[in-house]
């Protein structure tokens, strides 16, 4: 019953204070892990995992990826600035800064272009082949806090549950107002966004069914769609999830009831859904626990044993055989204070192979 | 109705909470014939019912017989509805009573559409139940009420308030279409449904699984044997008998399941319930919370709780007419719902009054400070402070795989320290709107820039300095060169330690040429402090000279003063420290004993320092040339609070007093009026230091107070050479810290050594190399830090690396004037203020030979939770040490106290160097004989005449103290001149007058810790004091001291002293300003006592002889 090999390693020397994201590389099994301890880590997560070097900031890091392979790395950081790493010599070169942190950060490996949304509502774009890291800006009605893209499309979870949907295609470098967004949606949840996902291009799925996943701080993931006929938006739902029960006293000051039980709601931090396996898609909460989701189906797969703090990021291996999962303590798992101990940081690689089919028999 | 057929509700009124509301109403007479005699006689009335309880039990028993059995339960239940108007309790026994009857009837086909019957079931459903829509599935399941309207209103009545509205109408539909009676009402209630739901159209987000869910086979329940029919006799439904249950293949929680005891199972008779046979009693579906009763061998009992039985809530009482149209009732929560509650701080997120809600990112940013912080003002302001430095300024952006400057370090890289200000207590605070403090600035150290100068000088840097104001431009693509705290240089090599040692070498074979200081000596005598007799030569003109050797001596006078000190060279190493406890170290080459004047002082710059003329012509050197120099420690007679124009000179020496700036003498042009000039005697022409505080009555020692000056103080402390804050690292070291301590003490000791033995190593990071360092024992308990003896490893590594060179040794820059051993003072929370009276202090004393009289704070490391102060170690003991010896000495004649020649020679040290601190305004706020630490360089013996010599020559500099212990030190520039001060803390006769009969205080503080430190050293006591009226002086006390000086003492000597020190105010006459400090007095009291030392020092036992005996031999450690 028990593989003899470790289903999940904790990677080494993880980051000294929270994780703020993650990303796998696209050729290889590198991993950088962003930080509030002022650093980008490069890990590689092949055997039994490794540190390869850490890249120090003057300020917190909040996102980074890799740009188009292991050599191209980028940061996005608090103090305002874009930074372009190269792992061969050490550097940090900061690119361009926006006028507030820059919350998030991706790349379209598509379009070559390295993408960052601030709180200053500033959403740039910045072709990694120019000559000039100079990038396009667009001004956005409010604060950007995630971003998401997969092939042509981006999307921009700005502050006040508002969604931006653009098409790349239309993005002419230089031009801000080549890229309008095709669609700004409010977002069906009724809380604050946490994060989203879109759906990657998976072969053979009906056109009108590619669409993304969001999340919010009341534990609830919304599934949509892009195509807006009212046909594909009927289909969109949400549900529930990364409620813990919970003994609390009775609020009622009358004696004969000690506790009840309550149902504490987390945030969900990480959505990121499987590069082959169409509409599998993974949460991670404030609750320390991932959950394997099967869109389609609008059920739960399975939930991986709970982690020792709140799941801050996760990603998918390229071929989808792993799973990173990154905690970190905060306000996110909960803590009043924001208190994120050093135990609680942590980066696990977990072998998924055997865990992505539902469970054989019922409950 | 007559009136007295009617009952009068004041009956009822009273207890009217307690009544539970039933749906067809309640009879009045009823509740009034119940209610009274509950109230009248308990006891009485228990009896009664347990008399009818029987009565209908009894009835119950053969109701079988009966054509209409169910109205034996009906009757019964009415009786208990009746008579325990709050319903369902205990006593009442109404639960257990209507499920008994309910389940009786599942499968009397009798009953199956009897109103009656449906009611009781809907009562059960909607009072008791914890899964109402459970309740009705299964009777559907088993065909109840089906046929009757009353099932599918309330089902859909209950649907409705769910907000299952879909399901709700599919109800109504069903209902229809089973034609269920009465049809006419059904639809009524349909249409008022169908009115409600237009009125309110449903969202989408309705469930619209089937009301009635198809039964899953898996979830089939399991026919308990033993609950249903039959067992109407048991008052309570009785434990299930054990049953195979499907267990889950991998059971890893302890998931409740029945037990696995083989039990036939019951031959279901209905199969078309698919498995709904039974719904279970209330208990029954709880059986996870109840303990199955097993016989009692080997059980453990455990104490006992009261089980509540759950479901059952309090229902508030709710005196509405509406109540009973309501069909929802909601006697618990969200009908069966849990109550929900967010686990974030909601209130963090979505601050009331804002619109604006805020991620989990931006609350922590805020709670760093770092949310609305100007990220590029703080940019541009690094560039211009360090603006010529375009080098690699960190270690931490190097990957592990080079090895950050110091070898010994773990392969974690280092995290770049940012020196942003924190002077606030309050850490984690979320949001400081408005930052009060000084605006950081990234800590370029001056070690990093100067090598970039030294570069300048030996040869063409890759990378022109840049001007700062290149990087405005947000998303300009300026950032190129805008290279502050990126790496952009390809070229400059910062790998490892190779970088800093280029230059560094260029500096050391520069001054090795210059060693001999002759020719330097006259550009300083220019602006040399004033000349006077022997003042003049305490002024180490020869240092002071070496330092203005080179343009790159800035950084490395230490090396400059170490070899210009007339005997060693920097090849010739005295002889290594006296050895530590456990380990001899190694003999060294570097010079660790000689430099006993603190070096590595460089002193906080907030001059550019291209001020000093490496660049072109900048604004900022105009200004700074002005107040270069502060007061001269030396000037008898003369006003130190004055400043002195600094007259201008060439480059070459302002360069050499680059390293002592008063930064705070600096004026911004454009600084806001905060302060106000100190003393009336500035000079016009100079800038004038303004007070940082306005109080003139205050607490020195009050932490709000401190961290006050701390941020306003400029240079901010961050810009202060070795000083490194990350104010939201938690360091994190103190425990282990003190364990270690503890357990190697208990070593020691010959016990047990618990807990970690391993000497627990201190990582600094900072962006120029970090330092490291182990701890290796505990050297005291302050009163509010320990003080640790810690290994420096950066220089115990350079110093082997020496050793395998065997040859010249290049020292690297950073650690001159940094020895092997040194103390560390933690302290938690943390606070840089020692660190900065110590830096303030020795700055302000330049050149002084007072200055070797003051340890040297070489770091300060400030995290959020601790702090760590990196100090001179020194080895030999404190004054205390040196008295208690001798009193334990049996060879001891001179009583109590030490010898009167020795005691004087410390006297002399204490206050000359009291006497240098006070004119640079520098209260210690702590003297006493532990905070002495004696300073006796083991000199060679040809070198160190045995006549006193009072100005220190001939080898009697080396003689002498080290203050300590700047805790609780006061900087009294930072006040305005008339400033007193108020102890709020506890004390005794250590303690000055003032401060024991609470009287305010200045720098009379200092005068009776040099008193109570001469009383120890003579008498071997600590001191007493005693006053007496003195009639003739006006009437004003005087304070003596209480032990008497011995015949054969220098009595006019110490008389004067004990009456200076002890009545301070009283010779403020004798002083230029008529106030204190009485430096004048203190001076002459010193010179009066040098005089005689030097008369009569070589007498008897000898002064020198004493001082290698008794100072030098390290002190005995506990």
């Amino acid at each position: 019953m028990s593989d003899p090999a470790p289903k999940q390693r904790e990677l080494p020397s993880p980051p000294d204070d929270a994780i703020s994201s993650i990303d796998f590389s696209p050729t290889s099994s590198r991993l950088l892990v962003s930080s509030w301890d002022s650093n980008v880590h490069l890990y590689d997560t092949s055997g039994a995992g490794s540190k390869i070097a850490s890249f120090t900031h003057p300020s917190p890091v909040l996102s980074c990826c890799f740009g188009r392979d292991d050599n191209e790395m980028f940061s996005a950081c608090l103090d305002w600035s874009v930074n372009h790493l190269d792992p061969a010599t050490g550097t940090i070169r900061t690119l361009y800064t926006h006028t507030s942190g820059v919350s998030s950060l991706l790349f379209s490996t598509a379009h070559n272009l390295l993408i960052s949304g601030s709180w200053d509502g500033s959403l740039s774009l910045l072709p990694v082949t120019s000559s000039t890291p100079t990038p396009t800006t667009l001004r956005l009605p409010t604060k950007i806090h995630s971003l998401s893209t997969s092939t042509h499309h981006l999307i921009v979870a700005l502050s006040n549950r508002l969604f931006h949907l653009y098409d790349l295609r239309h993005f002419v470098p230089g031009n801000p107002s080549s890229l309008a967004p095709t669609q700004t949606r409010e977002s069906s949840l009724k809380f604050m966004t946490r994060t989203i996902a879109c759906m990657p291009p998976y072969p053979n799925r009906d056109p009108s069914l590619d669409g993304y996943a969001c999340s919010s701080i009341e534990g609830r993931i919304a599934v949509e769609f892009y195509d807006p006929s009212p046909e594909t938006q009927a289909r969109k739902y949400a549900f529930k999830c990364h409620r813990q029960v919970e003994k609390q006293p009775s609020s009622e000051s009358s004696p004969p009831v000690a506790e009840e039980e309550v149902d504490v709601v987390y945030p969900v931090n990480a959505l990121t859904f499987h590069p082959i396996i169409p509409s599998l898609f993974a949460s991670g909460g404030g609750d320390g626990i991932v959950s394997l989701w099967d869109g389609e189906k609008k059920r739960r797969i399975r939930n991986l044993p709970r982690y020792r703090a709140s799941v801050a990021a996760l990603a998918w291996s390229r071929d989808g055989k792993r799973l990173v999962v990154a905690t970190s303590g905060g306000f996110e798992g909960g803590d009043q204070e924001g208190e994120c101990s050093r135990e609680s940081v942590g980066v696990w690689v977990r072998e998924m192979e055997d865990e992505l089919k539902p469970k054989g028999k019922g409950k | 109705m007559p009136d007295d057929d009617t009952t009068s509700f004041d009956l009822i009124e009273q207890h009217k909470e307690n009544i539970t509301p039933i749906s067809s109403g309640r009879s009045a007479r009823a509740l009034a014939s119940a209610l009274s005699p509950l109230a009248l006689n308990p006891t009485a009335a228990k009896s009664e019912h347990y008399a009818r309880r029987t009565e209908f039990e009894e009835e119950l028993k053969h109701a079988s017989e009966l054509d209409d059995p169910l109205d034996v339960w009906l009757r019964y239940i009415k009786w208990t509805n009746d008579t325990f108007p709050s319903g369902n309790s205990a006593e009442s026994g109404l639960l257990n009573l209507i499920e008994r009857c309910t389940r009786q009837f599942v499968k009397d086909t009798q009953y199956a559409n009897d109103p009656r019957y449906l009611k009781l079931w809907i009562q059960y459903a909607q009072q008791f139940s914890d899964a109402p829509r459970e309740v009705f599935a299964y009777l559907a399941r088993n065909q109840i009420g089906q046929k009757l309207a009353l099932f599918y209103e309330e089902y859909a009545a209950m649907l409705e308030s769910q907000g299952r509205r879909t399901q709700a109408e599919e109800m109504y539909n069903m209902g229809l279409n089973a034609n269920a009676r009465p049809k006419e009402r059904l639809h009524r209630k349909y249409d008022e449904f169908r009115h409600r739901m237009e009125a309110n159209p449903p969202t989408g987000s309705d469930p619209s699984s089937p009301a009635l869910p198809a039964v899953r086979p898996a979830l089939a329940t399991k026919c308990i044997p033993g609950l249903d029919i039959g067992s109407s006799e048991q008052a309570a439904p009785p434990q299930p008998t054990p049953k195979p249950a499907t267990k889950p293949a991998k059971q890893k929680m302890a998931i409740f399941s029945d037990a696995d005891a083989p039990a036939a199972p019951k031959a279901s008779a209905s199969k078309s319930t698919g498995g709904w046979d039974n719904i279970g009693s209330l208990q029954h579906r709880k059986k996870e919370n109840t303990m199955e009763r097993r016989p009692w061998a080997g059980e453990t009992l455990k104490g006992q709780k009261s089980e509540k039985p759950k479901g059952e809530k309090l229902m508030v009482f709710r005196d509405t007419s509406k109540a009973a149209v309501n069909h929802v009732r909601s006697s618990n929560q969200t009908l069966g719902r849990r109550p929900e509650r967010l686990a974030v701080n909601i209130e963090l997120l979505l601050p009331e009054g804002e619109d604006e809600e805020f991620s989990f990112e931006e609350l922590r940013a805020k709670k760093m400070g770092l949310y609305d912080y100007d990220w590029q003002k703080h940019r541009e302001e690094a560039v211009a402070l360090d603006e010529d430095d375009d080098e690699e300024n960190y270690e931490g952006e190097s990957m592990c795989e080079t090895p950050p400057r110091s070898p010994g370090l773990r392969s974690r890289t280092p995290i770049k320290v940012k020196t942003i200000l924190s002077p606030s207590p309050n850490k984690g605070k979320i949001k400081r709107k408005g930052r009060s403090i000084g605006e950081p600035t990234m800590t370029f150290h001056t070690k990093a820039a100067t090598d970039e100068i030294y570069g300048l000088f030996s040869g063409p840097l890759a990378n022109a300095p840049s001007d700062g104001s290149d990087s405005s431009d947000d998303d300009g693509p300026s950032d190129d060169d805008y290279t502050t705290f990126i790496q952009v240089d390809p070229q400059s090599d910062h790998s490892g330690s190779d970088s800093d040692a280029q230059p560094a070498d260029d500096t050391i074979g520069d001054i090795t040429e210059d060693d001999n200081g002759d020719s330097v000596h006259s550009v300083f005598s220019e602006f040399a402090f004033p000349v006077k007799g022997d003042e003049n030569d305490e002024n180490r003109p020869v240092e002071a000279a070496a330092k203005g050797v080179a343009k790159l001596s800035i950084f490395s006078d230490d090396l400059g003063e170490r070899h210009s000190r007339p005997e060693p060279r920097r090849m010739q190493i005295p002889p290594p420290p006296p050895p530590v406890d456990f380990d001899r170290p190694k003999q060294h080459r570097l010079p660790y004993m000689t430099p006993i004047v603190e070096t590595t002082e460089h002193l906080p710059s907030t001059i550019k320092r291209d001020a000093f003329g490496y660049t072109p012509s900048r604004s900022k050197a105009a200004p700074f040339t002005e107040q270069i120099l502060e007061e001269s420690p030396e000037s008898n007679d003369e006003d130190y609070t004055r400043e002195r124009p600094f007259s201008p000179v060439g480059p070459r020496a302002q360069l050499d007093f680059r390293p002592k700036l008063q930064p705070k003498l600096q004026p911004k042009p454009d600084e806001t009026p905060v302060r106000r000039p100190l003393g009336a005697k500035v000079l016009a022409p100079a800038p004038t230091i303004k007070s940082l505080v306005d109080d003139t009555l205050c607490n020195p020692q009050d932490p709000t107070l401190r961290s006050t000056i701390i941020s306003k103080l400029n240079p901010p402390l961050k810009s202060y050479e070795g000083f490194y804050e990350l104010k939201w690292k938690k360091f994190n070291m103190s425990s282990e810290i003190k364990k270690f301590v503890k357990a190697t003490a208990a070593k020691r000791d010959g016990g047990h050594p618990v807990g970690s033995s391993r000497a627990p190593s201190l990582e600094f990071v900072t962006g120029d190399g970090g330092s490291f360092y182990t701890v290796l024992r505990e050297l005291g308990k302050g009163a509010f830090a320990p003080v640790f003896l810690v290994e420096n490893n950066m220089v115990a590594d350079a110093e082997d690396e020496a050793e395998d060179m065997d040859g010249e040794i290049i020292i690297d820059s950073k650690l001159a004037g940094r020895r092997r051993f040194e103390a560390l003072k933690m302290e938690h929370p943390p606070s840089p203020w020692e660190f900065y009276i110590i830096r303030t202090a020795r700055d302000r004393l330049k050149n002084h030979r007072a200055k070797d009289s003051i340890v040297a704070a070489h770091e300060m490391h400030i995290f959020q939770d601790e702090g760590y102060l990196l100090i001179d170690y020194f080895d030999q003991g404190t004054i205390l040490d040196i008295v208690n010896a001798n009193r334990a000495d049996p060879a001891n004649i001179s009583g109590g106290g030490l010898d009167e020649s020795l005691a004087m020679f410390l006297t002399i040290e204490v206050l000359r160097t009291v006497e240098a601190l006070h004119n640079i305004g520098i209260i210690h706020g702590d003297l006493k004989a532990d905070n002495c630490l004696v300073r006796c360089e083991p000199t060679p013996d040809h070198t160190w005449n045995p006549h006193f010599r009072a100005d220190g020559s001939e080898g009697w500099h080396k003689k002498g103290v080290s203050l300590i212990d700047f805790g609780r030190g006061i900087d009294m520039k930072l006040f305005p001149p008339n400033v007193q001060f108020l102890a709020d803390w506890k004390t005794d006769h250590q303690d000055c007058a003032e401060m024991r009969e609470l009287r305010p205080w200045t720098w009379q503080v200092d005068y009776h810790g040099i008193a109570a430190i001469a009383y120890l050293m003579l008498f071997g006591e600590y001191i007493k004091t005693t006053t007496e009226a003195a009639p003739g002086v006006g009437g004003r006390k005087k304070y003596r001291i209480s032990g008497t000086l011995k015949r054969y003492w220098q009595q006019e000597l110490w008389k004067e002293l004990f009456e200076v020190l002890l009545n301070p105010l009283q010779y403020v006459d004798a002083e230029n300003k008529g106030t204190m400090p009485i430096n004048k007095s203190l001076k002459s009291i010193r010179v009066s006592m040098e005089k005689w030392l030097e008369a009569n020092a070589d007498k008897g036992a000898g002064l020198k002889n004493l001082v290698r005996k008794k100072l030098e031999v390290a002190a005995k450690r506990k």
